[in-house]
């Protein structure tokens, strides 16, 4: 799932760009359901992570500053959306029509209706393949908080997901 | 409650639905612009901080260093103390004797008393004492109180103190 690709003559932080940029910014897809907001929180990390300096484990550091960043934007658009004037009668823009075929998406819907915390267990451990410890130290709680939210957010995708089809 | 959805499911639809994802292009030149502008805001607030810490402090040490000779710092009562009383004794007692014990009686007619005072006694105007020397000369009211000691004639006491004054009679005293 991971691409991995051979960064021997390129240094260290165009390699992490070139081997990892894509499956970031499908990751943070999948929990923001927006491509655009997806490759901005994507990028911002890659700036926090060059900012930075010398890290251990860059890639870590790097999904786990996406998830940080996702769950703020989640945050943001949610005060943004208590705020929003009444919007305009739905007329498509260039930009939407773009991201339409992702927000269609059945999955994706049914995503964006878990609580973060599951759909980031879900998509951490089944989509980027992570393992418990690993998804748990990017979420920043236990294994065993790890196998709940697992558990609950496939319990409720298979309600979600069976409903529409 | 139905049942949990299959993870392989779960991840084929998953990879499906993001499939067609495809980052922009320019995404390496963007990060390398914001890691510059990040570096640039980092150390303009780094040289502004290190500027105002200096320039607070610098105005903090020349408030100390200032502070002590700033004339709105001593009291102005202490000032004016050690400008008006005077640490020497005054002048005046000089001239005239005004201690009775001092004043001696010319035994011979033809010899002046030259009392010279050790002790000078308190001057007239004991409030304002460095005044009366500087005045005295100039002021033809302060003549009488500086009698000279002429021979024949005993010094006066001054009109300020009566009680001493009769004690300096001539010819009464030993």
């Amino acid at each position: 799932m991971i691409d991995t690709v051979d960064t021997q003559d390129l240094d260290d932080f165009t390699g992490l760009f070139v081997g990892h940029y894509g499956q970031l910014v499908r990751m943070a897809a999948l929990l923001l359901g927006d491509v655009a907001a997806a490759e901005d929180v994507v990028q911002e990390s890659f700036i926090k992570v060059h900012s930075r300096g010398r890290v251990s484990d860059p890639l870590a550091y790097l999904r786990q500053a996406v998830v940080n960043l996702s769950r703020s934007d989640l945050r943001r658009r949610l005060v943004a959306r208590r705020h929003a004037p009444r919007p305009m009668p739905d007329v498509a823009s260039a930009e939407e029509d773009a991201c339409a075929a992702l927000a269609r998406r059945e999955v994706v819907v049914a995503l964006r209706a878990l609580p973060a915390r599951q759909r980031e267990a879900v998509v951490l451990r089944y989509w980027a393949d992570l393992t418990e410890a690993q998804t748990g130290e990017v979420m920043g709680v236990s294994i065993g908080s790890v196998k709940a939210y697992t558990s609950r957010g496939l319990a409720k995708l298979g309600e979600l997901l069976g409903e529409t089809r | 409650m139905s049942n949990p959805i299959d993870p392989r499911v779960l991840t084929a639809m998953m990879d499906e639905a993001v499939a067609p994802v495809r980052p922009r292009p320019d995404a390496l030149p963007v990060i390398h612009r914001g890691v510059r502008r990040r570096r640039i805001l980092r150390r303009t607030t780094a040289a502004v901080g290190v500027v105002a810490a200096v320039s607070v402090s610098g105005v903090a040490y020349g408030a100390v260093q200032s502070g002590p000779s700033h004339p709105g710092l001593t009291g102005p009562a202490g000032r004016g103390h050690s400008t008006a009383v005077p640490t020497t004794p005054c002048r005046v007692p000089t001239a005239i004797p005004t201690t009775p014990e001092r004043t001696t009686v010319p035994t011979t007619p033809g010899r002046a008393p030259t009392a010279v005072p050790t002790t000078p006694g308190p001057a007239p105007t004991p409030t304002t004492p460095c005044r009366v020397p500087t005045a005295a000369p100039t002021t033809p009211g302060r003549v009488p109180t500086a009698v000279p000691a002429t021979p024949g004639r005993p010094p006066m006491a001054t009109p300020t103190t009566p009680s001493r004054a009769p004690t300096a009679e001539p010819g009464t005293g030993s």
